[in-house]
């Protein structure tokens, strides 16, 4: 860590100490004292973080880990007092408060998974119930799981834990950002991701790619985050539920709540953490294979030397150089002269500086308390973390900082604010020419001297190791949210907020005489982009509540948000550094510049109505309406409506069964959109310059077609389910159906080139569908004193299909390495089809002329062979790209209520996958077993070096044992003199286990998407192994 | 809690009070896009310059890929030819190398994206410079933006199996049907705008661009198989004449592509076995380079794909720094061979360089189309077989003994315009002619590749067809076209 980023950390945390100390009991003795503990029933645990509120003074707390409480000051009277804990049912009792006296109040809650009662966040100002809400929310309770998972960043805190929301892994490199989506690909374009919200401040959170630069992996915004710092996490998951959330929403709505301090607490609870963790490698590696025959053997030319002779082969291990390739690494085939053997080579393994363990250290401290009319939570969090190469690693030092204050019971504000600085340095992967997998897994078995290595590809892993490129990050996140509550029938709230993001990547190259890079950057070089992100919020939303009549409310909500998000990039380089200790710009002989921007505003407006009957029976019915700076000069406003229904069946007095607790039915149908990037309507040249006569010019070349009509698309989804607690809260259910179609989706189309653009523009076309199901079940068979399991099964399907090009196209082709990927009607999009070869009667390959013929014609629609050979296309549907299933199976068992045993496992299936590395090996290095093997018919090894895909293209189902830990709570009676309130050490191991059905290389979970749907295994970096320990100490 | 009615009637109000800023809010809308230049803002006398230079800067990316392209008549434009090899590891490039070619896919799409960008920039510029500029007819911007029109259609008529030329936003009409035509087609547009060229350029006292028009005009007029016509321009081409194509190491952006195909232990191309000086897989190749105009590195490596032994090639005369030396030293079989010290990037016989300019035209070029205008007519023209000798001899060749003239020109039309970015175009027209097919055919030097298939020109690619969905696709779009 640079001396001055060090001491701005530690200065960070004395100052996090100074104020947390400082914001201690601040209110002198002014009335009596509530006090006492809640814990769960059955269990007697001691409920750790649950709420206690003194409703009528409106002051509450939080309990400690023992489950104590304590509310001081609380004046004069008698009260209710109420216990809130996610996942148990609210309790509250009546307490009588004198002058000085403590009055004593234990709790003991009933589970109950499903809470009607909880508040969720919805858009519109004010509380809002579960049991008000016609669609599906997924509420994460975070600060339970950090405490029994292995999490390190959001993105494994989303993995598995909520149905429909799917992770797709892009690499286990350490800094890589993944991809999100919920309930499938509800578009053609990339951007139908969901958006995230952090205390109601809008967060930028697409991964950012490094610019020019495709085969090095993007990195994700969310990993800013720190899960320790977050309250709860609320998914809504389409259209039907995120309409108010307008033109941006169609692909979901993440809302981040972080953790807040409470008032009446009157003392700091001290929160700190320390975690050493290790990563390692754990996925097979493919076999390479080099067939020595009688022609290489006597080759003189020195390309096959392995082959010649293979006594004097050069290579690399553990210990050292080598000479001589190990009798156990050929194989023979005991020709008399010997003229014929294969050699066997495992690079990636075998070479000293190709993998490692990667170690990793994080650190976290936070305090958090209150004061009469105040409170607060402070934070801060260092991790450190190593990639399994050695050119890689993920560092983040950060703190937040949330302020409340309550000057009186209608008014408060929420201040927030969080900096964090990121340093990540990221190898080149998946197909860089460079890069280290691609050339290991392309290596032709140290039967040849490679220019660099034997036995790789290319560069090896001494010469990959040097790339050099590093990102610094920022991130600066202020929000203040008001809420004004001047009658109780009128509620309003205003959220301001700043999400501002800098960051630079810098790629530097030494001076290499060796060239190894080629030129210029063997004369030195450093490339520098800085990006900056700045995301401005302004979000007004009012409710209006009225009694119609004794039996029917009203809720009248209308709203205001505008979004403003501007980007700036600024390039520089210098190529030409001279001497090894130059590394700036201006250093270099010769420097270059540029720049780039983009901005992007959405302003909308809602109303709503909600009609409530008996507080059973909710119908809202709202309207959002926005425009989009990014929406064409011939398209302006667009309306997105929505109706709910949700019915709380089980407070009928009709509904008489006695395993349901509680019973909410609900209906959704809402629309919301998916607006165009910036500046994609417009039609532009840019400028560049060129030499005219010798002489400097000015020129201009057609930029972007754009496309003047250009509007969002339109996500509209109809949902149906029921939330249901039975057998008295040790069980509940969570069921939802939904459909999803997509109208004028959004397409990035070709320019057509005649008209001198040669890029894409956007066009509102065709129709696409999705739908599923959704389950959570969670279930607690045996909850006791000494013993209790609990589980939770979150299950899920999508189906996705493409229901219309709208009559302009007929397909859409694509794919790296062969075009085996289409959006084509009536099919999932990106789905895959294969290409075997042209076969005999008898299922052997034709190779008549000499060769193997792949039959890659097809024009569809027509699905008829345009060469005229029997039949229709040849190509073959294999299936879809995305997952049609998944689940996460959850366990928890817990002993003696301080020693807990929990694992998970994660599940997807029903997808297919390319293994686009196989087809290479197989036909350009011809380093597999099918191809080098000599015994081999001849027909078979054209068959594996042809561009067939059948081979390649296979079901790509795996399940994991994504997460086991192992946690002792220390009895706080050890904690002694330093106050120590819990001591808990936990040992977990991630991605301990796998299995599937994928027959390529690497991890089947990790795939390289170069561009929206196109993905392929090209020497994916698979997930690591990890294992960890940590210490936690609250206080 | 306090409750209070209020009238439906008074919330649709409140409703209304709400909706009532939109109609002001416009403002905020209001984005920047500081960086594009819209394209109603052309149509400015202002910038009419910048548009006349952006068309040649088109026209110098199409040839010889400024700006880094890769896709430049020297580089993949060439790949169907018997000039050079290429070691990319990109397959889908590679596999044109070999005379196969998807239209979907490698740089089908590039090429044809640069020589309609060639078009329709230096046709607008042409239509602006008539309508805003004060003398369009001697206005010299014009006789530019003319020929590089002009050239755009020469280069699609050598390339491209088929092409479509479109009014740039017709596309947009749902109505629209566009229709591809082939090259005997093609090549008539450039007429008008060679024609208008010379006619500008002489009214404007610019003889250069008046050459660089007349030596379009016959390239255009040999690959029309109109000889006559060729023989007939030639008369006004001016002695000496060059037309250079210009790189600067000034600016990153101004980067001659061969530059990057050449350097470094990604480099892509080398000399193809037709065009070597020894034999391929051979190691110290010197002694037998003794023409200067397409000499190469004397030992292989391994190009991108670490598979393709590549021979880089040294600079032939069609760049800026061909210095006329041999590798091979001075012998009594070639007694003015030079001899030289190797040095891929700082001896005397050296690599393209960032700053190294391509020859877009010259003199030379158009002695080549004339004498073979000539001795296809007449293949005993004594002036033709005295130019035949000539360019052997600057080749340290002996005087041509053998009976076929014509064969005898080909050969050094091959060597002296070395890959300028004209062999594709050369092979097409002779074949077409029926002189012969010269194609590369059989195994393709890299063995792993297997044998050569039968492409000779790039088809209209997929984004053509995606981008203008009424554009008839050909039956089977793999299947190369039946004609050179």
């Amino acid at each position: 860590m640079h001396p001055i980023l060090r001491r701005s950390w530690v200065l960070a945390t004395a100052a996090l100490f100074v104020l947390a100390v400082g914001a201690g009991p601040l209110q002198a003795q002014i009335g009596g004292t509530i006090s006492g503990t809640v814990t769960e029933s059955g269990t007697e645990r001691a409920l750790d973080g649950a709420r206690v509120v003194v409703v009528e003074a409106n002051l509450e707390t939080r309990t400690d880990a023992q489950g104590n409480f304590e509310i001081r000051n609380v004046p004069v009277g008698v009260y209710t007092v109420q216990a809130l804990f996610i996942g148990y049912s609210r309790t509250g009792r009546s307490v009588t408060v004198t002058l000085g006296s403590v009055a004593t109040v234990d709790f003991v809650l009933n589970r109950a998974p499903i809470q009607l009662d909880e508040v969720v966040v919805t858009g519109t100002a004010g509380r809002t119930e579960k049991r008000e809400i016609g669609n599906a929310v997924t509420s994460l309770d975070v600060s339970d799981l950090t405490s029994e998972a292995p999490i390190a960043n959001v993105q494994e805190l989303l993995q598995g834990r909520s149905p429909g929301v799917t992770l797709y892994s892009n690499s286990g490199l350490a800094g890589t950002g993944n991809r999100l989506q919920i309930r499938g690909a509800g578009s053609l374009n990339a951007g139908y991701r969901p958006v995230f919200f952090i205390d109601g401040v809008r967060y930028e959170s697409n991964n950012v790619a490094l610019s020019g630069n495709s085969t090095v992996q993007s990195t994700s915004p969310l990993d800013f985050m720190d899960p320790n710092e977050i309250e709860r996490i609320e998914v809504i998951k389409g259209p039907a539920a995120s309409t108010l959330y307008g033109a941006n929403a169609a692909g979901g709505v993440v809302q981040i709540i972080t953790k807040k301090g409470q008032r009446g607490t009157n003392r700091v609870q001290w929160n700190a953490s320390f975690e050493y963790g290790q990563s390692s490698w754990y996925v097979d590696n493919p076999t390479n294979f080099y067939q020595c025959n009688a022609s290489r053997i006597r080759n003189s030319s020195g390309s096959y030397d392995g082959c010649e002779n293979p006594d004097s082969v050069v290579w690399k291990n553990q210990d050292g150089e080598q000479v001589g390739i190990p009798e156990e690494d050929i194989i023979r085939f005991g020709t008399p002269d010997d003229s014929m053997f294969v050699v066997t080579d495992d690079p990636l393994n075998r070479h000293p500086s190709a993998i490692r363990t990667g170690n990793s250290y994080d650190f976290k401290l936070s305090a958090r308390g209150g004061g009469q009319l105040f409170n607060y939570f402070l934070s801060v969090n260092s991790e450190d973390q190593e990639g399994i190469f050695f050119n890689n690693f993920a560092d983040r030092k950060g703190g937040r900082a949330n302020f409340g204050f309550t000057p009186s019971g209608t008014f408060n504000v929420n201040m927030n604010f969080s900096y964090t600085r990121g340093h990540i340095r990221m190898p080149l992967s998946d197909n860089a020419s460079n890069g280290l997998l691609r050339n290991a897994f392309r290596g032709r078995a140290r039967a040849r001297t490679d220019s660099w290595e034997s036995g790789f590809h290319g560069f090896g892993p001494d010469q990959s190791n040097e790339f050099n490129l590093q990102i610094r990050e920022e991130r600066t996140i202020l929000g203040t949210t008001l809420n004004w509550d001047p009658f109780p029938w009128l509620e309003n709230r205003l959220t301001l907020g700043l999400d501002k993001y800098d960051r630079r990547e810098s790629n530097l190259f030494a001076i290499d005489s060796l060239c190894k890079w080629g030129s210029p950057e063997c004369t030195g070089a450093t490339y520098n982009e800085i990006k900056s992100y700045h995301t401005w919020t302004f979000d007004y939303a009012g409710s209006f509540r009225a009694d119609i009549s004794q039996d029917v409310s009203s809720r009248f909500s209308a709203g205001m948000q505008v979004i403003s998000r501007t980007f700036r990039q600024f390039d520089s380089d210098g190529e030409g550094l001279v001497a090894d200790s130059l590394n700036t710009v201006s250093a270099a002989a010769q420097t270059f510049g540029g720049e780039q921007f983009n901005e992007q505003t959405s302003l909308g407006f809602y109303v709503q109505e909600q009609i409530g009957f008996r507080n059973k029976l909710y119908v809202t019915g709202a309207l959002r309406i926005d425009d989009n700076s990014a929406f064409g000069e011939d398209f302006s406003l667009v309306v997105y409506p929505k109706l709910s229904l949700s019915y709380v069946i089980s407070e009928e007095g009709f509904f008489n069964v006695g395993f349901i607790d509680d019973m909410k039915l609900r209906a959704a149908w809402g629309q919301a959109g998916n607006a165009p990037a910036p500046f994609s309507a417009d039609r532009t040249y840019g400028a560049e310059v060129t030499f005219l006569d010798g002489v400097s010019s000015n020129a201009v070349y057609p930029d972007e077609y754009g496309n003047p009509a250009l509007k969002a698309e339109t996500g509209q989804e109809i949902e149906l389910g029921f939330d249901a607690a039975l057998l008295r809260g040790a069980m509940s259910v969570e069921f939802t159906y939904y459909k999803q179609n997509t109208k004028d989706a959004l397409m990035s189309v070709p320019d057509a080139p005649s008209t001198g653009w040669s890029g894409t523009h956007f066009i509102n076309v065709g129709e696409i569908q999705n739908s599923g199901l959704e389950l959570l079940w969670t279930w607690s068979p045996f909850r006791g004193r000494n013993f209790s399991y609990d589980l939770t099964f979150a299950f899920s399907t999508n189906h996705n299909k493409l229901i219309s090009f709208g009559e302009t196209r007929d397909e859409v082709q694509f794919g790296a390495f062969t075009n085996s990927q289409r959006h084509r009607e009536g099919y999932p999009l990106g789905g895959f089809w294969s290409v075997d070869v042209l076969r005999n009667a008898d299922g052997s390959p034709d190779t008549t002329g000499g060769d193997v013929t792949v039959d890659f014609a097809c024009s569809w629609p027509d699905n008829v062979d345009p060469d005229g050979r029997d039949g229709p296309c040849h190509e073959q549907f294999e299936g879809p790209a995305t997952p049609t299933r998944e689940f996460a199976w959850a366990n928890t068992f817990t002993f003696f209520n301080n020693l807990r045993l929990f694992f998970n496992f994660d599940y997807k299936g029903g997808h297919y996958q390319l293994c686009a590395i196989c087809s290479i090996r197989n036909r350009v290095n011809q380093n597999t077993w099918e191809v080098a093997n000599p015994e081999a018919p001849a027909d078979e090894v054209m068959f594996w070096e042809s561009r067939q895909t059948v081979t390649h293209i296979s079901a790509a189902d795996w399940l994991k044992l994504r997460e086991v830990s192992l946690t002792y709570s220390i009895p706080s009676s050890w904690g002694g003199p330093f106050r120590v309130s819990r001591w808990s050490v936990t040992v977990s191991g991630r991605n301990l286990w796998t299995t599937t059905k994928y027959t390529g290389t690497g991890d089947p979970e990790v795939l390289w998407v170069r561009d929206n749907f196109e993905t392929l295994d090209y020497a994916s970096v698979p997930q690591p192994r990890r294992f960890s320990a940590l210490v936690q100490i609250n206080f | 809690m306090r409750r209070i009615r209020i009238a439906g009637c008074g919330r649709m109000l409140a409703a209304a009070c709400l909706m009532l800023p939109l109609a002001g809010c416009e403002g905020i809308l209001q984005v920047q896009n500081p960086a594009a230049i819209g394209v109603d803002q052309l149509a400015d006398e202002a910038l009419l310059d910048v548009q006349v230079a952006g068309a040649m800067k088109a026209l110098t990316d199409r040839i010889a890929g400024q700006g880094g392209t890769e896709e430049s008549m020297i580089f993949a434009g060439n790949f169907l030819a018997d000039e050079i090899i290429t070691g990319l590891n990109w397959e889908n490039w590679a596999r044109v190398n070999q005379r196969l070619v998807d239209y979907a896919d490698g740089p089908a799409d590039p090429i044809w994206s640069d020589i309609s960008k060639v078009v329709r920039l230096g046709e607008r510029a042409v239509a602006l410079i008539d309508s805003l500029a004060p003398t369009p007819d001697s206005d010299e911007r014009k006789a530019i933006a003319s020929v590089v029109a002009g050239y755009g259609y020469v280069i699609a008529g050598e390339q491209m199996c088929e092409g479509v030329f479109n009014e740039a936003f017709q596309v947009d009409d749902p109505d629209y049907v566009p229709t591809a035509i082939p090259p005997e087609q093609i090549f008539p547009l450039a007429e008008t705008h060679f024609r208008t060229a010379i006619t500008v350029a002489t009214a404007a006292n610019e003889p250069d661009i008046a050459d660089l028009a007349r030596v379009g005009l016959m390239r255009m007029y040999l690959n029309m198989n109109q000889l006559a016509n060729v023989v007939t321009e030639f008369a006004g081409v001016t002695v000496g004449f060059e037309w250079w194509l210009e790189h600067s190491t000034n600016s990153g952006d101004e980067e001659n592509n061969l530059y990057h195909e050449l350097h470094g232990s990604n480099h892509t191309i080398g000399v193809h076995p037709n065009f070597l000086q020894g034999t391929f897989d051979d190691v110290d190749i010197i002694d037998t380079q003794t023409d200067p105009r397409h000499q190469h590195a004397s030992n292989w490596d391994d190009g991108h794909n670490g598979t393709s032994h590549l021979y880089k090639p040294y600079q032939s005369m069609r760049f800026s720094e061909y210095s006329g030396e041999t590798l091979a030293p001075a012998s009594p079989a070639c007694p003015a061979c030079t001899g030289t010290t190797e040095d891929p990037d700082n001896g005397t016989i050296i690599l393209v360089q960032r700053d190294t300019d391509v020859l877009l035209a010259d003199y030379l070029e158009a002695q080549h189309h004339y004498y073979e205008a000539v001795l296809r007519q007449n293949p005993s023209d004594a002036a033709g077989q005295a130019f035949v000798d000539a360019r052997r001899a600057a080749g340290n060749q002996a005087p041509y003994a053998g009976a076929d003239w014509v064969a005898a020109l080909r050969e050094q039309r091959s060597k002296d315009l070395f890959m300028g970015g004209f062999r594709t175009g050369d092979l097409r027209r002779w074949g077409r002619d029926g002189v012969g097919n010269f194609f590369p055919t059989g195994a393709h030097p890299v063995p792993e590749w297997g044998s050569y298939g039968e492409w000779t020109c790039f088809p209209i690619p997929l984004e053509e067809y995606e981008g203008s969905p009424n554009l008839e696709k050909p039956a089977n779009p793999l299947d190369p076209p039946a004609w050179f």
